[in-house]
């Protein structure tokens, strides 16, 4: 059984932003499905369970799209939390995000982000960096959650 | 006979070598020893007058004594001719004189009439020491010491003084140390310094005192001193030992000034740079903020800036497709019912939330302008005006405020009734839709503070979320209505510059309690 392609999970707080994502990776010829979280908490619940029922993934495999500035729980908490959970670790995660900061993009990397790409606002830019992601998605083997 | 002539012989023997010995003590004396006859004509003049006049015995004999006189002394020359011939006698009479070369020198003369053997006035002898080093040493001398006076009282101008024995008892105190101390002159003298010490310093900050001057070393430093009435005061001191000719401690005279102010400038200044450097701080936090919500809404102005071009190129290309002007409806249904829409919907939303942006950023700014009127506040109907203002809202969401007894304040009015109203605004805003809003509002005072709760039983805030809740456009729940995520970072903003605080608990799911703390109202005394 050939593993089925990685869910990508799009957590983004601003809908125009997660339509401009969805349209360009779409263009781009991405057949994945796609799934859209309006802060952390609620992709942190998707992923980890919601009051201690875990959540079962067994077999799935995804790629978090992930912007910082969340409400409720903040992106790189989201990453921090992902990152230190065993299984969850394995998930690329792609900060997609219009900070610059260099501290913040730091943080990004000793936490273990896979990519860092700032949402540009020249529409062009932005779609290239998005249509690029996509390829790195369909090239990545994406590791699936093991059943517990 | 022989007997008594031989004794005659015998006494005129005696009385030459008595006139030869009596020569010679006026031959070797170093006074001058001069007579003079009642007319003030020199008769006789010895070497010691050679030597403090100048004049030979040949050039001085002979010659009038005026000629010794400076012209502003001439008038005693009579005065002591008149006084010689009554028989008086003048001991130690200091005057001046000239010598021959015009050098003036002060002297010393003692003056007696020479009588003959029937004890007739016949001349006058006149002793004269020169006192001109000694009157000089002497001049010095008092200008030394008026010196040291005049220095003195500058020092007790300007600084604290204490001199203390070699045991470290206080042997002299000036006005200044008596009035900063609050001590009496009385109460010092002979006590020691620890009557003054604040226990503020450690044991070692004394004994390197006592190691320094005990050695020998001048100690400098700043000290921190406990007044009569127990207030503190800061003195920057010298102590300089003074020690005997065998090297044994004398004195320690200590020299101080009064640095209390400078030391509170000093904290203040230290207060003010650590403020600033917060400040600065959360400037930056809110140009990060700020920078970052603004290109949102900027990244789908121009992302869906591109869809209208993208839609635009569609129609035009359906238009260009077309035959005889006619174009296929199918064409032009998905750019202008789908994707013309939704673009200008975004763009549209994009230019309204940079525009709030932008407002609520002024407003935020704008407070760090407005003069405050810090008065006493009466809370109780300050909270009964807030509730009867938001009566409309409370009932309509059958929610129930309940207030207690709330101390006063110190605050301005307007500001601190906004940061009140914007607490129970979010109370509503965030009820749990599960049960009906209870919300309580408490106060006491703690430490000088009137610190006051509003308290709900609404959504409640995860413990991750409540650093936030104050960060500026952080809106906790962007679904929940509408707010430009200011509400609460004006509260805080307001609130510190009045010299207050704002902070939160909460337990999702149970309730918020938001703590306003502000400067209590002084309570008279006879209210506790």
């Amino acid at each position: 059984m050939t593993p089925e392609a990685p869910v990508i999970l799009i957590v983004e707080d601003d809908e125009g932003h997660a339509i401009l994502v969805r349209e360009v990776l779409e263009t781009a010829g991405l057949g994945n499905r796609i799934r859209h979280f309006r802060d952390g908490q609620a992709v942190l619940d998707f992923l980890f369970g919601i009051g201690g029922v875990p959540a079962h993934h067994s077999g799935h495999s995804f790629v978090v799209l992930l912007d910082i500035r969340l409400p409720k729980v903040d992106g790189i908490e989201v990453l921090r939390r992902i990152k230190s959970d065993s299984e969850m670790r394995k998930l690329p995660v792609i900060m997609l995000t219009t900070t610059d900061d260099s501290r913040e993009v730091d943080r990004c990397h000793q936490l273990g982000c896979s990519v860092y790409i700032q949402k540009p606002v020249d529409y062009e830019k932005f779609a290239e960096a998005v249509r690029r992601l996509g390829l790195f998605i369909m090239l990545l083997l994406v590791p699936p959650i093991d059943g517990k | 006979m022989a007997n008594t002539e031989k004794s005659r012989a015998t006494e005129a023997e005696a009385d030459l070598a008595g006139r030869l010995q009596l020569a010679a003590i006026i031959e070797s004396s170093d006074d001058a020893i001069i007579s003079k006859t009642l007319d003030g004509v020199i008769t006789s003049w010895n070497p010691g007058a050679e030597r403090m006049f100048g004049y030979t015995v040949s050039e001085a004999v002979g010659k009038p004594m005026l000629m010794l006189f400076p012209p502003d002394r001439v008038d005693e020359e009579q005065e002591i001719l008149t006084r010689i011939r009554r028989g008086e006698r003048m001991e130690h009479f200091e005057t001046a004189r000239v010598r021959k070369d015009g050098g003036r020198i002060e002297v010393s003369v003692t003056i007696s009439p020479i009588k003959d053997v029937h004890g007739r006035i016949v001349g006058v002898s006149k002793i004269a020491r020169d006192i001109t080093e000694q009157k000089r040493s002497e001049r010095q001398l008092l200008d030394a010491v008026r010196e040291m006076r005049d220095i003195r009282a500058a020092l007790d101008e300007h600084s604290i003084v204490a001199i203390t024995d070699a045991a470290g008892k206080i042997t002299y105190v000036n006005d200044k140390f008596c009035s900063i101390s609050q001590y009496s002159r009385e109460e010092l003298l002979g006590k020691d310094h620890r009557i003054i010490n604040s226990g503020l310093h450690p044991k070692d900050f004394f004994r390197n005192l006592w190691t320094t001057i005990g050695k020998g070393g001048v100690w400098q430093g700043e000290i921190r001193n406990r007044a009569k009435d127990g207030s503190l005061y800061w003195v920057a001191t010298t102590i300089f030992p003074r020690f005997n000719e065998a090297g044994k401690p004398l004195q320690y005279i200590s020299i101080r000034t009064d640095i209390t102010q400078r030391k509170a400038d000093e904290a203040d200044l230290q207060r003010f740079a650590a403020d600033l450097a917060e400040k600065n701080k959360e400037l930056e936090t809110i140009v990060y903020t700020v920078s970052h919500d603004l290109r949102s809404p900027l990244v789908n102005v121009q992302g869906f800036g591109k869809q209208l071009n993208r839609a635009c190129e569609k129609i035009q290309a359906a238009i260009a497709g077309g035959r005889d002007g006619q174009v296929a409806a199918a064409d032009l249904k998905a750019p202008v019912e789908v994707a013309i829409p939704q673009a200008l919907r975004f763009i549209n939303a994009g230019v309204t939330k940079m525009e709030m942006l932008l407002n609520g950023l002024l407003r935020y700014s704008r407070l760090g302008r407005i003069a405050f009127t810090i008065q006493p506040l009466d809370v109780n109907e300050l909270i009964s005006e807030i509730t009867a203002a938001m009566r409309f809202q409370i009932d309509e969401t059958k929610s129930e405020v309940r207030v207690e007894a709330l101390p006063g304040c110190l605050g301005d009015r307007v500001q601190t009734s906004q940061a009140f109203a914007n607490l129970l605004d979010n109370a509503i805003k965030y009820r749990d839709p599960k049960r009906p809003l209870r919300v309580t509002i408490s106060g006491a005072v703690r430490d000088g503070m009137s610190v006051y709760s509003v308290s709900d039983n609404g959504i409640g805030i995860a413990p991750d979320h409540q650093s936030k809740a104050f960060e500026i456009f952080h809106r906790l729940n962007p679904e929940n209505g509408s707010g430009e995520g200011l509400g609460l970072t004006i509260a805080q903003r307001v609130l510190e510059r009045q010299g207050g605080r704002i902070w939160i608990e909460s337990q999702e799911g149970v309730g918020s309690t938001f703590f306003v703390a502000l400067p209590t109202v002084a309570v008279p005394a006879n209210a506790v």
